[in-house]
């Protein structure tokens, strides 16, 4: 526990020292603050979706950007630039081993999605008056399957990347089809019926939908959660079994 | 008593043997080298004793631990400077010590390391930002605060320049003199003989030498050279029959004598006999360079020339 917690320790430092990871957090609220005044109408209730603004419709969006971001962006980089530098290798013939790295790591990139997540939530609730959620717990509960399901995809991708620099490249190819069936683009109310369909599947639609009925209070999300638990177990296999340590 | 023995270490890659054979060991206190041109079988070997990998055929024991069977124990007791291993390029020289140590039940004191690796001024500086001798210290540092009975040293000199280089023999010696005993992978012969007590010399994953760098350069048959600038004119053809005298060559006026371990005594004696006075004497012995033409029939250098092929 003293090495894991001297680790997350200093992971945080060298998350804090990396530019990119402070863009990131800022991002999501910005998005946010954007859509909130650069749309025409968007204070307004929308019979097309279901009543809500569509602010109120960008605020799950936006928190499962934030993890999205962190895994398929910081976690896969990270895993691929410490087995490309042999940095595992090298805590391999300590003691402790390379498990406490690879714990603070995710941690760390954890909080970093947290604080996005939690600027976001302060800004939707301050400029735009989006409600606090009907269901915390649900919604906790939901983002905790999604941050498992969207870094376990990070962590595959550091595991197949073939260099430390190809990773953010492929991370993106992941990351942008990710967030278009979560509604980045177009909100999930406006897709057609077979994006639609497609996105209910996807850990990211998912997602924003078990959100949205937990924050709105719109009916439990039963099967989204249980799409989610699933994504959470196969992706965590599927980035066990991919794991390499050079 | 022998802090690290091998013995038949056998690994293979695809059908191919990497190490085949190899035996061992490391005394007490002792700096032992493990010689070769690239992809001789080097790094593989101490992959093994590290515990990085899992050996096909023989026997390892550090310390009397098994390395498979007593992993923990072992790296506890071993330090390890990997080949081309980097640390986070963020990370600071005295962060990454601080971090080390948090591995180790009894570590070493991080500022006395940084002050005897020469980096107590760079203690604030990342990783990326420090030069190639500097990262090299800090990964020796790195190695040495869990305080190891032995350190595993691999390719440490590899990429630095002349100065960085000397100043990193040096520091070993350093190390070795607090009581660490020292395995030191190289494939610079030069690096061997300044700091090895003993070492095997490896070719193709087979032990082909073992013994200390002075012994196996004058048992390779490596010739001893002489070369001076006679003050008269001598009789090459007299000079060629002295016994052990194997070949005389003229380059203008200096005379160049090869042969073997006596050729010096004798050709001095003959010298002061003919009243001839040897100018600008420069006399060479057979080194580790040589030997390996003798024992492999090749060059180093065209060793890792063919490995660069394959």
């Amino acid at each position: 526990m003293r090495v894991l917690a001297k680790t997350i320790q200093f992971e945080i430092k060298l998350l804090v020292r990396d530019v990119a990871t402070v863009l990131w957090v800022a991002l999501p609220p910005l998005v946010l603050l954007g859509i909130g005044t650069g749309i025409p109408g968007f204070g307004d209730p929308q019979a097309d979706l279901g009543g809500l603004r569509l602010v109120d419709v960008y605020l799950p969006i936006l928190l499962v950007f934030a993890l999205a971001l962190t895994g398929t962006m910081s976690v896969s980089t990270a895993l691929a630039t410490y087995r490309h530098q042999g940095v595992l290798r090298r805590l391999r013939t300590t003691p402790v081993g390379p498990v406490p790295l690879l714990a603070a790591q995710l941690v760390a990139s954890l909080l970093f999605a947290a604080v996005a997540a939690v600027l976001t939530i302060v800004v939707a609730g301050a400029v735009f008056d989006v409600a606090a959620p009907a269901s915390w717990g649900v919604s906790a509960l939901a983002l905790a399957l999604a941050a498992w399901a969207l870094f376990s995809i990070g962590l595959i991708i550091g595991a197949v990347a073939p260099s430390a620099t190809v990773a953010p490249a492929l991370g993106s190819l992941v990351w942008i089809p990710l967030m278009a069936l979560g509604g980045l683009w177009f909100p999930r109310e406006a897709m057609p019926t077979v994006m639609r369909q497609i996105s209910d599947l996807s850990p990211t639609g998912a997602a924003v939908d078990a959100l949205q009925h937990a924050w709105f209070g719109t009916g439990a999300p039963t099967s989204s959660l249980l799409i989610l638990a699933v994504s959470a177990l196969a992706f965590g296999a599927a980035a066990i079994a991919a794991f390499r340590w050079e | 008593m022998a802090v690290v023995e091998v013995r038949e270490l056998g690994k293979r890659y695809g059908g191919r043997a990497v190490v085949d054979g190899v035996s061992f060991y490391v005394a007490d206190g002792e700096i032992f080298g493990i010689v070769g041109p690239n992809g001789a079988g080097k790094t593989t070997t101490v992959e093994c004793l590290e515990g990085l990998r899992r050996p096909d055929a023989g026997e390892i024991r550090v310390l009397g631990l098994d390395p498979q069977r007593d992993g923990r124990e072992v790296r506890r007791l071993l330090g390890a400077q990997l080949q081309a291993s980097r640390l986070p390029e963020r990370l600071k020289v005295g962060e990454a010590l601080d971090w080390f140590a948090a591995f180790y039940d009894d570590p070493a004191d991080p500022a006395e390391l940084l002050e005897l690796l020469g980096l107590l001024e760079h203690r604030g500086v990342r990783f990326a930002k420090l030069s190639g001798g500097q990262q090299q210290r800090l990964s020796i540092a790195l190695a040495l605060v869990g305080g190891p009975r032995v350190a595993v040293l691999d390719e440490l000199t590899t990429g630095l320049d002349p100065q960085a280089r000397r100043d990193t023999w040096g520091l070993i010696e350093q190390v070795r003199d607090r009581g660490v005993s020292i395995l030191l992978v190289t494939h610079l012969m030069e690096e061997a003989e300044r700091l090895c007590d003993r070492i095997a010399v490896i070719d193709r994953g087979r032990v082909v030498a073992l013994d200390t760098p002075a012994a196996i350069a004058i048992e390779a048959g490596g010739e001893h050279r002489l070369r001076f600038v006679p003050s008269a004119p001598v009789d090459r053809q007299r000079l060629a029959q002295l016994a052990g005298v194997s070949s005389v060559e003229q380059h203008h006026e200096a005379v160049i004598v090869a042969g073997d371990g006596q050729v010096v005594q004798t050709v001095m004696a003959w010298l002061t006999r003919e009243q001839v006075v040897a100018q600008q004497l420069r006399i060479e012995q057979p080194d580790l360079d040589d030997a390996f033409v003798a024992l492999t029939g090749r060059s180093l250098d065209e060793a890792d020339e063919a490995e660069v092929e394959r």
